[in-house]
């Protein structure tokens, strides 16, 4: 049965289009994760430094900045992906509902099925069904219920507006469908294990207009039931799509704000200068 | 930098100032008519006025398509955004104060030989070199950076208003027991007509101050009061004089 079936961490309920709650933990209405006086450092080499950043509930939380000033280091440290990069240390605290992501009694792959992160470049299983690609994290827990793997995997298609283009070839190879497709399709399958955040690094680089219209549309609706975040080089697509943007420079965090403040009165002349093209 | 936008808003820009200089030079005219107080132009100024007014309309026309290509084309954001729209707000402005000073030159002209504007002359031309002066310094608020210029502008347009108010109750009085006479009925007509343009050109040197300080400062302070935004303004933004 689908009620309240427990995923090692992860909860699949009968109203999974809207899985995640509103959290007022620390006084701070909204927030769902918070990175605290974050620093990562690679061996001698400072990634980012000191990071404070609010992640709030059903707002897209877009990252900017020039190439190699820490806003994929930074994302990455949302779910602890540098556990597995060599040299790379993590202090301070990304709280994820009032709790430290970077506690030693926490299990890093707990936290990787609450924070979803979907990469630059589609990363669909190339020879894997269309249908096992979306419930491949079901599977890897050991999910084997068909009628709620069937299930899950109609409602991540839906959520990723992909349902209605690949309903009758489920069984396709992922790596069949076009690049668009393939972003939506990795999509589908972060949301499939029901994530409280998704991460999103430059996930329209790689696409089209139109495909990256889909994806921008995507956000816009996964926005109502996650937290999400962006990083992006679009500062158009910046614009858009996010409610806060923060601009990071050279690791640091230099502003963060309302999108509509940064983008038409920025408080610092760093980021004046990053978004009228001075530098960057 | 773009510069390919830079050049698209240093081209706007550019022809802002050209349509406000031409304006300037209309207001001038317009108030060395009245000051001469023979209120008598050749009929060779009369004609290059029009055409200058002529000139202004394209001007606006031009702008207006500047505005939209760079915003289509170059999606400028922060203080470039901001210069574009208070520029593009400028011109709209400014082209509304050149049909005003042409109303205001054509009444003149028509009611020259009565004896009844004489009496208001003074007046009126203090009032059109009070406006003149608001127009003046809110345009170079702008191209100046100075936000000085925008709240002088702001707080003088309450002393227009009040001399509008005072004007039209010295034309009734005058007037009083008069107005059966249809000579002396056009002239107030008219008089009110020219005080009442004189006073919508401060509003819309009050417009240009409020796109100024919307370039100078991201905040929009239209239909807020001026002494209580008068204090937050003269704070410095933040850091960024970094």
């Amino acid at each position: 049965m689908l009620k309240n079936k427990k995923l090692a961490g992860a909860v699949v309920s009968e109203k999974t289009n809207i899985p995640n709650k509103k959290i007022e933990e620390n006084g701070l209405p909204g927030i769902r994760m918070e990175s605290r006086d974050l620093t990562v450092k690679y061996g001698t080499v400072t990634g980012v430094k000191n990071i404070s950043l609010p992640i709030c509930n059903e707002k897209v939380t877009a990252l900017i900045g020039p190439s190699g000033c820490g806003k994929t280091t930074f994302l990455r440290s949302l779910n602890r992906m540098h556990d597995i990069t060599r040299n790379a240390t993590v202090s301070g605290e990304v709280l994820l509902d009032g709790r430290n992501i970077y506690h030693p009694k926490v299990n890093p792959v707990d936290i990787r099925r609450k924070v979803g992160i979907i990469f630059q470049k589609p990363t669909p299983f190339p020879t894997m069904s269309i249908f096992n690609n979306v419930v491949a994290g079901l599977k890897l827990v050991g999910i084997k219920n068909k009628k709620l793997l069937n299930e899950v995997c109609e409602r991540a298609l839906k959520q990723a507006a992909l349902f209605d283009e690949v309903k009758d070839r489920l069984n396709s190879p992922g790596g069949s469908l076009s690049g668009g497709q393939q972003q939506r399709l990795s999509i589908a399958r972060a949301l499939a294990i029901e994530p409280e955040v998704i991460l999103m690094d430059e996930p329209t680089s790689s696409l089209d207009p139109q495909s990256s219209s889909k994806i921008e549309d995507l956000i816009h609706e996964l926005k109502k039931n996650y937290a999400i975040v962006i990083v992006t080089h679009n500062l158009q697509q910046a614009g858009r799509v996010s409610d806060n943007t923060g601009f990071f420079y050279l690791g640091e965090l230099v502003e963060f704000g309302e999108t509509e403040k940064i983008y038409t009165n920025p408080a610092n002349k760093r980021t004046e200068e990053y978004l009228t093209g001075k530098f960057g | 930098m773009s510069v390919k936008k830079n050049t698209a808003i240093q081209n706007m820009r550019k022809d802002v100032e050209i349509m406000s200089e031409l304006i300037l030079g209309q207001l001038r005219e317009l108030d060395n008519l009245l000051t001469s107080g023979e209120l008598c132009m050749e009929s060779e100024k009369k004609k290059k006025f029009r055409e200058t007014e002529k000139t202004i309309d394209e001007y606006e026309i031009k702008i207006s398509d500047e505005f939209i290509n760079i915003i289509s084309l170059h999606k400028p954001v922060a203080s470039e955004l901001r210069m574009v729209i208070a520029c593009y707000r400028l011109s709209i402005n400014l082209e509304r104060i050149g049909d005003m000073a042409l109303k205001i030159l054509r009444i003149l002209l028509e009611i020259k030989q009565h004896p009844n504007i004489k009496d208001f002359i003074d007046e009126i031309s203090n009032m059109l070199t009070l406006t003149n002066n608001m127009v003046e310094k809110s345009i170079l608020s702008l191209f100046n950076n100075d936000i000085e210029y925008a709240i002088w502008t702001l707080k003088n347009d309450d002393i227009i208003d009040e001399i509008n108010k005072k004007m039209i109750k010295k034309i009734i009085k005058k007037n009083r027991g008069q107005l059966s006479d249809s000579q002396t009925l056009s002239n107030f007509i008219n008089i009110k007509i020219i005080v009442s343009n004189i006073e919508r050109m401060a509003d819309q040197a009050t417009n240009i101050a409020e796109a100024s300080i919307y370039y100078l400062k991201g905040e929009d302070i239209r239909h807020s009061d001026i002494t209580s935004v008068e204090s937050e303004l003269e704070k410095p933004s933040s850091d960024k004089n970094e």
